[in-house]
């Protein structure tokens, strides 16, 4: 018969171990820790790694830069983050953290996938060594409904301010200073302002002004691209700012879709996969990296399943052609994509992030 | 027999649960209100300031919203006093003692899942493509979809549906200890059914509506979910401004956990008065 007495005792023990698990599940080494955007590490690529090597992947979706940075920052006493996924433009902000370590490419035989625009890149080394490996490219573009919005006016960033898409209208409010920046004829990148902060500001102070004072027109300030696909899946918008992940999975024709990167311009980056400063399970995060690198394909799996530009070589080849066409860049859209500046964003988004606080107040 | 050991056992837990996880992450705010940067960056060193205060009344970019905040909030409670009020007498008195499991069970069901599921059940109800659009749009009521969502009435009704059980119970709870004979005996004297309102259950249900006002009023002041996810530009919250400053990857904490502070001190401040004319009102009654 059970007593009052051992039930106690059993509810006890599992609220100790309740109390410790954390702990428990950082001493174990057969696993690795990694936050990543949606699709950046493919579920069949989990699945047969964590069968053939008995690690297990315990991956946190994270949707922005900034949670990612605070959440690591915040687990700095009781590190548990192994790998995290860096934008190329904030890895100085990372470094500059003590929030990540230099990759050992010698340890990574398979960094020849890697297309070499991307595996050479300057932004990716500093003090004589590599800090991340590059995954995959995003760019913001324009999402319009063409059978509601002309091809001139879905591709042009004027469209989210312009009073005859009133109501049908988001963006994503970080992104919304860096668009109305681009559609003033402004420098996205900030590289012009690096030496001249006053500039800088003025820069954000127009942007800034410029989108309140059109708030009107806007259905819904939102926190991602993510957001933005859920709009236009109900049909709450016809136009708006979207990253081309999130665009590619509406690109299939179920729906009237168009992507564009509009004629001002806009800013793309690069994700890449860090490993952390006090990575708890280092060697197991080398162990995932190389069997990352060397899987055959990799590159397709991750197209299919984040909907980003991977930055492996040839890895539209195994696609239908029906797949190559939403995968395409057009030479004219990758000269309108201007990469965020290692540089130059830091005071970017330092001027920026206040200013998002102050448009949401408004 | 020396029960001293066994109090403090007894009341250790609730105490650490209160000063730890209660005033332990307020204080932890408060602190970090007064820093000029946070997260702290290796190598460098705190330092106190007050910018993070006299940024708020520098700006009428952060005023604004936290008038609207405390209009909007103080607003809604009112609203859902009204709804729950009847809701509650008819449990308390007009059901049989046998069912009113039934019914509370019923009540309670919406909230056995989680409150984001909750506010996303709004947007499939009220959405462009949602259930009440599609009723009207194939009854030919609408052509196009009406909109809903976005605004006050999307954003009022999450604020009514998540609180409403914070309102509905102590008032509940306040009216059924009201004995039947004192509404039978009322009754008896003559009283009509506005009279024993006003004159006998209302005066004894006071401390409830108290309770449920001040439950309400501070849930709503600090909800972040609901603005963010069911409201739009026109609408925005306090607590969004203040999520904003915790969400960017820089040393804008202390602004946030500033603001915060603010935005708890002019709430607990506001629903103390709320409590304290109750109470006078109830002091005089006597």
């Amino acid at each position: 018969m059970i007593s009052r007495r051992s039930i106690l005792r059993t509810a006890g023990a599992a609220a100790s171990l309740s109390l410790f698990a954390p702990a428990i599940a950082r001493a174990k080494s057969q696993e690795v820790n990694i936050m990543t955007y949606a699709g950046h590490v493919p579920d069949a690529f989990k699945a047969k790694f964590e069968a053939e090597t008995g690690i297990t992947l315990n991956i946190r979706i994270v949707a922005d830069q900034g949670k990612q940075f605070n959440t690591m920052v915040t687990e700095t006493s009781s590190p548990v983050t192994d790998i995290c996924t860096v934008a190329a433009h904030r890895i100085p902000q990372f470094r500059g953290s003590d929030l990540l370590a230099p990759v050992d490419v010698s340890r990574l035989p398979g960094w020849s996938a890697l297309n070499p625009i991307y595996s050479e890149a300057d932004w990716l080394k500093a003090d004589g060594d590599v800090w991340s490996v590059p995954v995959a490219l995003g760019a913001t573009g324009l999402g319009s409904n063409p059978d509601l919005v002309s091809e001139e006016d879905g591709s042009s960033w004027g469209s989210l301010f312009n009073e005859a898409f009133a109501g049908r209208v988001s963006y994503v409010v970080l992104d919304a200073i860096s668009l109305a920046i681009a559609y003033q004829g402004n420098d996205i990148t900030f590289n012009s302002y690096i030496d001249d902060r006053a500039k800088a500001q003025d820069v954000v102070n127009q942007a800034r002004d410029f989108v309140i004072a059109n708030k009107g027109i806007l259905l819904k300030y939102t926190e991602s691209s993510t957001e933005q696909q859920q709009l236009f899946i109900n049909d709450e918008i016809d136009v708006g700012q979207i990253s081309f992940g999130e665009a590619a999975r509406l690109l299939n024709g179920e729906m009237p879709f168009r992507f564009r990167i509009p004629k001002e311009g806009t800013f793309g980056f690069v994700r890449s996969l860090g490993i952390a400063r006090h990575a708890p399970n280092a060697e197991a995060a080398y162990t995932f990296l190389d069997a990352f690198l060397s899987e055959p394909e990799i590159g397709t799996q991750i197209a299919r399943s984040s909907g980003s530009l991977p930055t492996f070589s040839g890895f539209a080849d195994p696609m239908t052609e029906a797949e190559k066409a939403i995968f395409a860049f057009s030479d004219e859209d990758l000269k309108r994509i201007h990469f965020e500046s290692p540089t130059a964003s830091g005071l970017k988004y330092e001027l920026i992030d206040v200013a998002v606080a102050e448009i949401k107040a408004s | 027999m020396n029960t001293q050991p066994a109090r403090i056992a007894l009341l250790a837990f609730p105490a650490f649960w209160i000063l730890l996880l209660h005033l332990g992450p307020m204080l932890a705010m408060l602190r970090i209100s007064f820093l000029e940067s946070f997260p702290p960056l290796p190598g460098s060193a705190e330092v106190a300031t007050l910018a993070n205060y006299t940024a708020f009344f520098a700006n009428d970019v952060y005023i604004v919203p936290m008038l609207r905040t405390l209009v909007f909030s103080f607003s809604a409670t009112l609203l859902l006093l009204v709804l729950t009020y009847p809701l509650a007498f008819f449990l308390a008195k007009g059901v049989r003692a046998e069912r009113k499991l039934t019914y509370l069970m019923i009540l309670f069901a919406p909230f056995w899942v989680g409150e984001i599921i909750r506010i996303f059940s709004i947007t499939v109800t009220f959405g462009n493509r949602g259930a009440v659009n599609w009723v009207l749009l194939n009854l030919g009521i609408l052509e196009r979809p009406l909109r809903m969502l976005y605004g006050y009435f999307s954003l009022s009704t999450g604020i009514i549906h998540l609180s409403a059980l914070y309102m509905l119970m102590p008032i509940y709870a306040a009216i059924e200890k009201i004995p039947d004979n004192l509404l039978e005996a009322g009754r008896d004297l003559g009283a009509g059914p506005v009279s024993r309102f006003f004159d006998i259950i209302l005066p004894l249900s006071r401390e409830g509506v108290a309770t449920g006002c001040a439950l309400v009023f501070l849930a709503n002041v600090g909800t972040y979910s609901v603005p963010a996810l069911l409201g739009g530009p026109g609408t925005s919250m306090f607590s969004e401004t203040i999520g904003t400053f915790f969400h960017t990857a820089g040393s804008q904490w202390p602004v946030g956990s500033a603001f915060s502070v603010l935005l708890l001190t002019a709430s607990l401040t506001i629903a103390a008065l709320m409590m304290l004319v109750i109470q006078r009102r109830k002091g005089r009654a006597r």
